[in-house]
């Protein structure tokens, strides 16, 4: 056979482009490198959405330990440890015919349970002076557990959706009577008020994927004076106290204490406990009630996914009148 | 084919830009030490222990991380992991007074060496040990250990230095002493690293590689894995012999 050296030499620096080129094109791209092998075209990659192949995972961290920064009689910050932080990820295999999902734990701790892995979480990100870190919450930080693309990502096609927040039926109130603003008899003095406690609302469960529940982001109440107490107020009342009215404006939202009242210290604080949690609760929220009659308690709790539930608990507060107080009409 | 030469010349100057010259470093060389006697070394751990080591504890990654809290401060720290031999000791360096524990570290190879548990400066006792919540009293602080069995052959402990981002820990100038302050802790720190230079050793993962220095001990502060802090899978390292 006669080789055309003359022309091949010629071309020769054309042939080597193009041959960089194609390189150049496979190594900038996955996808065409993966579609080159004719491995991203089986059941397994349609499994893991478009633009994706079923591949190898570089594995999944997990928090083993939660270590402080410093002495116990300073304040820290709270170092998580364990595979993937400062040792290598945990292994992992796929090795379903029909879908990418984990299926082999290859190295320890086994965080893999219903298709996620619990990457976890130190309970604190910093501690003051005296406090310890705790053990890690090896729930937390649920990530879909796939080969997808080689990635830890959130293959799969499940697309998190949860149920709408709830809130609980019952709460407290202090004092568990309340009376009319200006009305209080002793130990409480002239006025005390009232605050409204244990509020407690639960984000929804992710029905979907079951990755757990979403977080509270807000919980907040207003009280409402029922139309038979207004009624009662200006028919009832008025008739036996000449000017007897609604003295307030509804709805009626939490307000702050008076410098010195018992209870000032609700003014201090934020009265959401557990916000961007699972379960989030409300307490010490202060009302002055002008008005006597039956309250009801309207709470709106919202959640990390902007679902809100906005709810009246069945029970109202009862604010009381002291009519021997009043000045005879 | 202008075209494709053009193309070509693009590709080039991409590359080119990544290949660009690394500036070269300016900073006076450092001293090695220079001692007036023969420089001796510590024993490297046995060969046995030290297949044990490179086959149950895994390679680490860097010993560098940046931990950016919820509030958006950043910290920088050199943490590495040890495991205890069992072993303690007293001995002094320059003017301190040192209760120490040996400890294997897997690094690229796998070293022995003794990490610092308390200080004695000649007027206050300095623990080490991040979750002792007794008085700084050695006698008090050495029961305790004692009790929870922190320095019992086996226990993973975790020497670290963090500072704030900007602080006197970062990578690119690793741990800058001077910066550190002024006590017991930040001094002997840096005794130890003028007179043995072995911080960028530790923080490169090859001590052991090289010998280290007799006189030498990590003197970082650490924690340790225990039951409050840990999932009890992980806070021992079945190690075969001891003393």
């Amino acid at each position: 056979m006669n080789i055309k050296w003359r022309f091949i030499l010629s071309k020769g620096w054309k042939i080597t482009l193009t041959g960089l080129l194609i390189a150049v094109g496979i190594v900038l791209f996955p996808q065409a490198q993966c579609a080159v092998a004719q491995t991203c075209d089986g059941p397994r990659d349609k499994w893991c959405g478009s633009g994706k192949c079923c591949g190898p995972t570089n594995g999944y961290s997990a928090v083993t330990m939660c270590l402080r920064s410093a002495p116990i009689s300073q304040p820290g910050v709270c170092i998580e440890r364990g595979p993937g932080f400062t040792e290598p990820e945990v292994s992992v295999r796929c090795t379903n015919a029909s879908d990418c999902s984990v299926n082999e734990v290859l190295g320890s701790p086994n965080r893999l349970s219903g298709g996620y892995w619990a990457v976890g979480a130190c309970p604190k990100y910093s501690v003051k002076a005296g406090e310890a870190c705790g053990s890690p919450d090896t729930s937390k930080n649920r990530v879909r557990a796939t080969c997808c693309s080689g990635s830890s990502g959130s293959g799969g096609g499940c697309t998190p959706s949860y149920a709408a927040p709830t809130i609980d039926d019952t709460y407290t109130v202090d004092p568990p009577n309340p009376v009319v603003w200006t009305q209080e008899q002793p130990p409480y003095g002239e006025a005390l008020g009232m605050t409204v406690n244990d509020i407690q609302a639960h984000g929804g469960s992710d029905t979907a994927c079951q990755t757990g529940r979403a977080n509270i982001t807000s919980l907040t109440v207003y009280l409402q004076l029922r139309q038979s107490s207004i009624d009662w107020i200006e028919n009832d009342l008025s008739r036996r106290y000449i000017g007897a009215r609604v003295k307030d404006t509804y709805p009626k939202y939490p307000e702050w204490a008076p410098p010195f009242h018992k209870y000032v210290q609700c003014a201090w604080t934020p009265g959401t406990s557990g916000i961007n949690t699972a379960d989030a609760r409300l307490d010490c929220r202060f009302f002055r009630p002008w008005d006597p009659g039956y309250y009801d308690v309207v709470v709106t709790a919202c959640q990390s996914d902007g679902q809100c539930t906005t709810k009246t608990l069945p029970e109202p507060i009862s604010v009381w009148l002291m009519e021997t107080r009043l000045a005879p009409p | 084919m202008r075209k494709t030469i053009v193309f070509m010349l693009f590709l080039v100057f991409l590359a080119g830009c990544s290949l660009r010259a690394t500036p070269t470093p300016t900073a006076a060389p450092r001293p090695t030490p220079t001692p007036t006697e023969e420089m001796r070394y510590y024993p490297k751990p046995d060969a046995s222990l030290r297949q044990e080591l490179l086959y149950r504890v895994s390679k680490p990654k860097q010993y560098y991380r940046e931990v950016v809290l919820p509030d958006g401060t950043k910290y920088e720290l050199f943490g590495l992991m040890v495991i205890s031999s069992g072993k303690t000791e007293t001995f002094k360096a320059g003017n301190y007074d040192l209760d120490v524990v040996w400890v294997y570290e897997r690094n690229l190879d796998a070293a022995y060496y003794p990490l610092v548990v308390g200080v004695w400066d000649g007027e206050t006792y300095t623990p080490y040990y991040a979750g002792y919540t007794g008085e700084p009293e050695r006698q008090a602080y050495m029961m305790f250990l004692e009790e929870k069995g922190i320095l019992e052959r086996g226990r993973k402990l975790f020497p670290s230095v963090v500072d704030k981002s900007g602080g006197y820990v970062s990578l690119h100038k690793q741990i800058e002493w001077d910066r550190c302050g002024d006590s017991t802790y930040c001094r002997l720190g840096k005794y130890m690293q003028e007179t043995y230079q072995m911080d960028r050793k530790v923080i490169g993962q090859y001590a052991g590689l090289d010998p280290i220095p007799e006189g030498w001990a990590l003197a970082w502060m650490w924690d340790a894995a225990t039951e409050e802090n840990a999932d009890p899978a992980f806070i021992k390292v079945d190690l075969p012999g001891g003393e």
